[in-house]
């Protein structure tokens, strides 16, 4: 995945937050998901959106040290992710993991206007 | 206020937790802008004597405080700036101080800036945005010519009030910002006190505002992570719960000792009147540990009000936590802001101390 550009990253914003059929339900999912990946200690690299603008699901990629592994758990146990990719990196000793969280499909509970 | 990466700031200094004396020497200022939680404004001749501030801030230092933030009123309208800020870098304090960037001409600031580390400048939005909450034409673009001074010199950042609908422009203020080199941009929700309460007062954070909020910070500060720190004063839910720093828990109650005081409070406000407050600005005079006039040492008025208020801080920091946790509805929070309302509601004014403290 390519790194977003800022001017992607202002159009991602401002469609994702303005979108009409946007729910309260729906931004309290997202604001969530954010709270655990701060709890859990997973520093972010970067995001993408898709399917603005009715955004289908957005992956959130970020990094563990591999001290913190242990927190593997939370994040698996935790229902909002939808999918977690995990990727040992370092070479030739891993010193990190790269770690794809989908956050919650949310189209389908979309209220339709 | 507490914000979870605040430890790790990096306009702070390097390896030291920051406890701040947040000081307010006068209400003096050059605007009179709509949302001013002071009411600052122009003409207000009272201010701070320097020698009591100069006092109480070499006693702090041996309490544990190493940060000064100055504010106001406008810092750079206080007669003695110069001398104050002097007077703490030499007493091994970092310097920082919260400007509307208007004043920042002329060699009077020139000598003021040798002594301060960080400047954070206020910024409403775009120019008309600006002008318009500044109450002054042109307010913006002279801002913008503090700023060419800063961008060189020191080590500065961008405050901004956040409203409401402030998500629409979050991703142009971070772009701006990081364009006009500044290494901070610090997100502050409007306070509703003050002059905001006659022109704002209308204007309340409902939970979809705060989401839209708090989702851009996670996303600009993820973006640019290595141009720029976005500092959010507001939190989630789920980083409060349980969490030591908003909760006294009986495994961790704070030592109850004067050293053990600038840890607990790891801000303390001078206001306008010489009072010492802990919290924040705008918490209930109840808790006011004593004021710079009255001769005290430092240590003994801490001394006191550990005796005296700390069951009460407690109990008030309880009932904060306790109204956020029960009520599922209130996910982003502003903790600062919710602590000194309820500091207000649960502790009057007027309410004397007739029972005793639960320590
Ligand atoms: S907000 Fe700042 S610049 Fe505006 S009136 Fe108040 S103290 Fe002055």
């Amino acid at each position: 995945m390519e790194k977003t550009t800022f001017a992607e990253v202002e159009k991602q914003l401002m469609a994702h937050l303005s979108a009409a059929n946007l729910s309260k339900e729906h931004l309290s999912h997202v604001s969530g998901s954010i709270s655990k990946t701060y709890a859990a200690g997973l520093r972010i690299v970067d995001w993408w959106i898709y399917g603005i603008p009715a955004f289908e699901r957005i992956v959130v990629q970020g990094q563990l040290p591999i001290e913190a592994a242990g927190t593997f758990q939370e994040l698996i146990a935790n229902k909002m992710f939808k999918e977690i990719r995990i990727f040992r990196k370092g070479i030739p000793v891993p010193h990190f993991f790269q770690v794809d969280l989908t956050i919650e499909k949310i189209t389908e509970q979309m209220p339709k206007i | 206020m507490m914000s979870q990466n605040n430890e790790s700031c990096k306009t702070l200094p390097a390896g030291r937790v920051s406890k701040v004396i947040q000081i307010h020497p006068s209400l003096n200022c050059n605007l009179r802008c709509k949302h001013c939680y002071s009411s600052s404004a122009p003409g207000i001749k009272k201010e701070l004597a320097f020698d009591a501030l100069a006092n109480i801030i070499g006693q702090a230092a041996e309490v544990g405080y190493n940060v000064i933030s100055m504010s106001g009123g406008e810092p750079f309208m206080y007669q003695s700036l110069e001398e104050l800020v002097r007077f703490s870098k030499s007493a091994g304090y970092f310097n920082s101080v919260t400007t509307n960037g208007m004043l920042l001409k002329g060699s009077r600031a020139k000598n003021i800036l040798k002594y301060v580390d960080l400047i954070a400048v206020s910024i409403d939005g775009k120019e008309e945005m600006h002008d318009h909450m500044r109450s002054q034409p042109g307010a913006f673009k002279k801002m913008r010519e503090g700023v060419a001074i800063l961008r060189d010199s020191i080590n500065y950042g961008f405050i901004h009030t956040l409203l409401p609908d402030s998500w629409k422009i979050l991703s142009w203020l971070a772009g701006f910002a990081v364009d006009e080199k500044a290494s901070l941009l610090h997100l502050h929700p409007l306070e509703m006190s003050g002059r905001a309460t006659q022109h704002l007062g209308g204007l309340l954070f409902d939970q979809t505002d705060l989401y839209k909020i708090y989702i851009s910070h996670y996303y600009l500060n993820t973006y640019f992570e290595n141009d720029i720190f976005i500092q959010l004063d507001l939190l989630h839910r789920n980083n409060i719960k349980n969490n030591p720093n908003f909760v006294f828990h009986e495994s961790c109650k704070p030592q109850l000792c004067a050293s053990g005081f600038s840890t607990i409070f790891k801000e303390l406000i001078i206001n306008e009147k010489g009072d010492i407050l802990p919290i924040a600005h705008g918490c209930s005079p109840f808790f006011t540990i004593g004021n710079i006039y009255s001769g005290e040492k430092l240590q003994y008025m801490i001394g006191r009000f550990m005796h005296e208020k700390m069951g009460y801080i407690i109990d008030l920091f309880q009932a904060t936590y306790d109204n956020i946790m029960l009520d599922k509805e209130l996910e982003i929070v502003n903790w600062s802001e919710m602590v000194i309302q309820k500091s207000h509601t649960l502790f009057p004014k007027e309410q004397l101390l007739n029972t005793q403290p639960n320590q």
